[in-house]
């Protein structure tokens, strides 16, 4: 299948490449099926693309490399629900906000997780964690 | 809107399968239990709110956003 992007233009993708989200992105509930692409090997981060929505496109990154005190558990509603048999099947990406190059956070409060397995996604919430929304990708707190 | 009065102990049932239940009132301060299947998913109101902005905030980038990820990374890795 076609996924049209007006970042990357056309990304031609098998549809076993395309994660299907068990519930919505917050604030986007009528999408349900995203790509990840990445743009260049070395990147570390990656995009996170709406199929069917061309402009529809975050940032999203690996939060275990760039926070490597970054620690949750995942709950068995969410293990039952994504399909998790082991935890290599599962994948943690976190989106970021770049709003100029001294404001950008990451949102560690809500970390997406994959299931690269079954191509199940969800943006979760971590409620009793003290992890901020707005984590500032520079270290000092906002 | 539809508003019930309740008090402490007693509960409110939603679609057969999600119910409510007054655990605690002091002042203007209320707990209350939910028992809802596992694929119903809670959250409070204010953290809900601030996700689905956070999230369209994020959906905003900008063109330029991969460079100035670049510029950045590359100060922190110099830390």
């Amino acid at each position: 299948m076609i996924v049209t992007s007006t970042r990357f233009g056309d990304i031609e993708i098998s549809q076993q490449q395309v994660y299907q989200f068990i519930e919505p992105l917050f604030g986007f509930p009528e999408l349900r099926e995203f790509v990840l692409v990445s743009q260049e090997s070395g990147d570390i981060f990656e995009y996170l693309q709406a199929a069917g929505e061309p402009d529809l496109t975050f940032i999203v990154i690996d939060p275990f490399g760039l926070f490597p005190d970054y620690s949750f558990d995942l709950k068995d509603t969410w293990k039952e629900r994504l399909a998790v048999d082991s935890a290599e099947d599962v994948e943690v990406k976190v989106i970021l906000t770049v709003r100029s190059q001294s404001d950008i956070t990451a949102n560690l409060k809500a970390p997406l997780v994959f299931n690269t397995r079954t191509k199940h996604a969800v943006q979760i919430v971590l409620e009793n964690s003290s992890y901020s929304i707005q984590h500032s990708l520079l270290g000092e707190g906002k | 809107m539809l508003v019930l009065s309740r008090n402490k102990g007693e509960k409110i049932v939603i679609n057969n399968d999600i119910v409510l239940t007054v655990l605690e009132v002091s002042g203007d301060h209320v707990r209350i239990g939910i028992d809802a299947p596992s694929q119903v998913t809670v959250y409070r109101e204010e953290i809900y709110k601030a996700l689905q902005e956070q999230n369209r905030s994020a959906a905003a980038i900008q063109e330029n956003a991969q460079q100035l990820l670049n510029k950045v990374l590359e100060k922190r890795n110099k830390k």
